[in-house]
């Protein structure tokens, strides 16, 4: 390997942080783009194809930034919240055609059945936590905020649980959850409210055994080793244990845990790959398409605010970095440096531990 | 509905389809604009602007590229545009503050290296810039680089093995990072 190859390797790493892209802004941008594309063939700017659009561009609406006006906190907020949501979904959405994409059971069935085992699974979950927050105290500083439930000892009241904006899709789901913030974080819900199975599910702290609601995403990770808690992991720093088996809130959603789940198999097909030039032109495309993914995953994740996700995210960009400027006729040092940033940083063992999690 | 199908329908008058179109390739563009601006009201702008001129001359997409592809040629040509002239504007203002640059802070690098790292990117000839940022930062092969700049795949190797040589040089005070 030269010390220009060496450069190459690293300089892919490490540049990665060059104007790294935040969370995009669909929502905002929309508006943008809808308020002119209105004027599309009813208006003077209906030929915006010729040239610039507007009477100033891009660069007149950035001055006008300079002046700031009251932060619109609450409107932002708002956004965020419907952005969110609206992305999760795009997640499945995107890449949709031309692939086959697996959504979780629960995404495809929606009706009264699905109301009954939400109301059953909201049952079992507060009785989950009065059981779990009973019986098994947390570790130092993993232990979760004291909740209304627990402090009451009474399920009528505000119960406070885990859940993911994005997992809500309902308009109810939103109306009905008051003050929730992002992934991993812990919002108040009423119990007896109308709110989504799957979160509930994923965040009891004793897990079940994978049910048939899950069975389509486990069917892609069934290698899968379900790690004990804080056993058997590579990398992650002190506090940011990836199986933090006694915390009330999951780590992962579905759509991250499926997502983590593909990198895994992608990650394991790379291991045992034959190398042929169809099958590196394969793993190359299937890099780039799950990175796509991963950053959007990575957005959203840095907007939540959970460090275990966001680490893991940023290893798995990486790694997939790597790999997708892996074509055929990649030099053997690329695969082999691809190949010891997937060991060194752990990141296949902790995509199975963390795709097993969000499925439990 | 496929994304051609959309396409037909946008092309066909039908304006409601523009939204599903935007969502599927909102991301890509949003952070190719954010990589070539480095500011995240300008990459909102960028990708506002790519979005109303493709729609507007939806009509003249023949499908020859991927619609992704043609849509980020346009954000790569809007971005490097407005980018001009902004430079130009600026030349005659006080640098930009530090916080507005955006970027979470990497792992695992010296601030110092990553400032210099910055840097040299930032110091790059346009062409080689925008090769980098394509191929080596947001993973375009040189086919798409090819399409969406309009040059050909060797030209946009050609450009990258400049860019990386400069950049090597640019840092070579720091050899040691990449050579342990």
């Amino acid at each position: 390997m030269t010390d220009m190859d060496r450069f190459t390797a690293w300089l892919r790493r490490e540049g990665v942080s060059y104007n790294r892209p935040p969370a995009t802004p669909a929502e905002a941008m929309w508006r943008g783009v809808e308020g002119r594309l209105g004027a599309i063939g009813t208006g003077p700017e209906a030929d915006v194809g010729g040239g610039v659009a507007g009477d100033g561009g891009p660069m007149k609406e950035a001055l006008a930034y300079n002046a700031s006006p009251p932060v619109p906190r609450e409107e932002m907020w708002t956004r965020i919240e419907a952005a969110w949501t609206l992305r999760r979904s795009a997640v499945a959405a995107v890449g949709g055609a031309g692939r086959t994409r697996i959504r979780p059971g629960w995404l495809r069935r929606r009706g009264a059945a699905g109301w009954v085992a939400a109301l059953a699974a909201a049952a079992s979950l507060v009785v989950g936590i009065a059981l779990g927050r009973g019986a098994r105290p947390g570790p130092p500083g993993e232990t979760p905020p004291p909740s209304a439930a627990s402090a009451s000892g009474r399920s009528t009241g505000p119960v406070e649980v885990p859940m993911t904006v994005a997992g809500r899709e309902s308009e109810e789901a939103d109306n009905a959850a008051g003050p929730v913030r992002g992934t991993g974080l812990v919002g108040l819900v009423t119990a007896g409210d109308e709110v989504e199975t799957p979160e509930l599910l994923a965040s009891d702290p004793q897990p079940e055994p994978p049910s048939t609601l899950h069975a389509t995403v486990a069917h892609e990770s069934e290698d899968a080793p379900a790690l004990p808690p804080g056993q058997g992991l590579p990398g992650p720093p002190p506090g940011r244990a990836l199986h933090a088996g006694l915390r009330l809130e999951p780590e992962f959603d579905h759509a991250t845990a499926r997502h983590l789940g593909q990198a895994a198999t992608l990650l394991t097909a790379f291991g045992t790959d034959r190398r042929t030039p169809a099958s590196q032109a394969d793993l190359a495309r299937w890099a780039r398409e799950l990175l796509v993914e991963t950053r959007m995953h990575l957005g959203l994740s840095s907007d939540s605010g959970s460090p275990v996700e966001q680490t893991l995210l940023e290893d798995l960009e990486l790694v997939l970095i790597q790999i997708a400027g892996l074509g055929p006729g990649a030099p053997d040092f690329e695969w082999e440096l691809a190949r010891e940033s997937i060991e060194r940083r752990g990141t296949l063992v902790r995509l199975r531990a963390a795709s097993a999690q969000g499925e439990t | 509905m496929t994304e051609s199908e959309l396409i037909q329908r946008l092309k066909a008058g039908d304006h409601d389809v523009a939204r599903s179109l935007y969502d599927m390739h909102v991301d890509r563009v949003f952070r190719l604009c954010y990589r070539f601006a480095g500011e995240y009201d300008l990459a909102q702008d960028f990708t506002q602007e790519t979005f109303v001129r493709a729609f507007g001359k939806i009509g003249t997409f023949r499908g020859e590229s991927a619609f992704g592809t043609w849509v980020c040629a346009i954000a790569t040509t809007v971005s490097l545009n407005e980018l001009r002239r902004i430079k130009r504007f600026r030349s005659r203002e006080a640098p930009l503050d530090d916080q507005l640059r955006g970027g979470s802070t990497p792992r695992g690098i010296e601030p110092d290296l990553r400032d210099d790292l910055h840097r040299a990117i930032e110091g790059l000839p346009e062409g080689y810039r925008t090769v980098f940022l394509l191929h080596d930062l947001e993973s375009y092969t040189h086919e798409e680089i090819g399409h969406i700049l309009g040059i050909k795949a060797g030209t946009s190797k050609s450009q990258l093995f400049r860019a990386r040589n400069r950049l090597r040089e640019k840092l070579a005070k720091h050899a040691g990072e990449w050579a342990s």
